[in-house]
């Protein structure tokens, strides 16, 4: 009795959720998002919907890449996505695992020309499990051991310069893991108490750190080719 | 009796690792010391055979893959990151490097003997980027030497004031007599403090180019 008491005692059962970088999203990253990186940079965004976000999160996904790319001098364009939305306003605001860490867009100069960069986001789902046994595991135990259900996603970063030639193309990997149940919510309850922050996995930790990576990445990548187009540039113009 | 069996529960999603999972078994730091894959059933009982367990005849239940990973030899954030960008994936961007070169070369006449080198801001991360290049380029099939042309003091003054795009070729102007007949340089460099990538050009008796 006691094991099915302890779970209302905990309070409803939950869904907790941790996040783990697969492939490219750990990369070390050198440029400091809150910097001018690309000052006067002039970037065509578009964002492409996709199935586990939708076209609303694909928009938002927009919003805040552009602002990323605001804070960090660069004058967005145009946005192709379900609800383009116009250079500088501010994204929605609201807790989401894509929040902006602590930056703030300045407001964009009005564009002028045609774009230096063209950056286009898509995504897809690699991989999907829900491991029905552990359901029925949870089940068995009034929620004490976690249900699990995890999701692999890859977001695709290709950039293009002002003649449509291919300056970047990767695809940065993650993978999201939730539980459910009672004995999740305890586990995320010893992650917070136990571990350091920096440290932890669970809840808002996940989406920090997700938030963290993708646009750390981003701006890694979008610097990366801002350096090639001015390169490339620098070198069709020859020397004088 | 009720709380060992109780203890038993809650422990047991943490003591049975489900993989390399993010959770009470495994903490963020450990999660990214990962470098992982995700592979298909297929491609995972092929190229992990007895580790996997191929599908049943009739299907499985479940739609079925395998997550497989290594960890960095070097765990993260003991080297700065720019030589960490460069040092973590070495043997990929060596190998990158190597092709571009062996595409650059002119069809006509006998392949090149490769000159390699490297000019990052660490010279040790420098030296063990042109030796993967060279491996990576003998691995394709290309001869290679490890001499190395040279620039004077004053040349190097002189070069350091020009943009990238005027000051390498100008350098190749300083190379190309030290070049032996046949013999291509190969330089991996980078152009900004900040940029993780790597750009190479090609340097020859004809002149210089960009493989980038």
């Amino acid at each position: 009795m006691l094991a099915l008491a302890l779970p209302l005692a905990l309070g409803a059962p939950a869904c907790v959720r941790a996040y783990q970088p697969i492939s490219g999203l750990q990369a070390p990253v050198v440029v400091n998002p809150a910097h001018p990186n690309l000052d006067g940079v002039q970037v065509a965004l578009s964002c492409q919907a996709w199935p586990p976000l939708g076209p609303q999160d694909a928009t938002r996904l927009c919003e805040r890449v552009g602002a990323l790319l605001e804070v960090q001098g660069a004058t967005i364009l145009e946005e192709s996505s379900d609800s383009p939305r116009q250079a500088g306003t501010a994204p929605s605001a609201g807790a989401d695992p894509l929040a902006l860490p602590g930056l703030s867009p300045a407001p964009a100069p009005p564009a002028t020309s045609g774009p230096d960069l063209r950056l286009s986001l898509s995504a897809r789902v690699v991989h999907r499990a829900r491991y029905p046994l552990s359901w029925l595991a949870c089940a068995a135990t009034a929620t004490l051991v976690p249900a699990w259900s995890e999701a692999t996603f890859a977001q695709r970063v290709e950039i293009r310069d002002a003649r449509g030639a291919l300056l970047v193309d990767r695809e940065l990997q993650g993978r999201t893991v939730r539980r459910f149940g009672a004995g999740a919510v305890l586990g995320a309850l010893v992650d917070r108490v136990a571990r350091d922050p920096s440290r932890q996995v669970t809840g808002p930790a996940a989406d920090r750190a997700l938030s963290a990576d993708l646009y750390g990445q981003l701006s890694q990548v979008i610097y990366n080719a801002h350096v090639q187009d001015r390169a490339r540039r620098a070198i069709s113009r020859g020397p004088g | 009796m009720e709380w060992v069996l109780l203890a038993g529960l809650l422990l047991a999603p943490v003591l049975a690792r489900l993989g390399p999972a993010p959770g009470l078994g495994m903490d963020r730091d450990e999660l990214r010391a990962l470098q992982c894959e995700r592979l298909a059933l297929e491609a995972a009982v092929r190229e992990e055979p007895g580790r996997v367990r191929p599908g049943r005849e009739r299907g499985d239940y479940m739609d079925r893959s395998a997550l497989r990973c290594r960890q960095d030899l070097v765990p993260p954030g003991l080297r700065p990151p720019r030589d960490e960008a460069v040092l973590s994936t070495l043997g990929a961007q060596a190998q990158a490097l190597g092709a571009r070169a062996v595409a650059s070369t002119p069809r006509a006449g006998p392949p090149p003997t490769w000159l390699v080198q490297a000019h990052l801001p660490d010279p040790a991360v420098a030296e063990k980027l042109r030796v993967a290049t060279q491996l990576a380029l003998v691995a394709q099939g290309q001869a290679v030497s490890d001499r190395r042309p040279l620039l004077s003091p004053h040349q190097v003054e002189a070069l350091a004031a020009l943009p990238p795009a005027q000051a390498w070729p100008e350098a190749c102007r300083a190379w190309a007599p030290q070049l032996g007949p046949g013999e291509a340089l190969l330089v991996v460099l980078v152009l900004d403090r900040d940029e993780t990538a790597l750009h190479a050009g090609r340097c020859a008796a004809e002149g210089w180019s960009w493989l980038s």
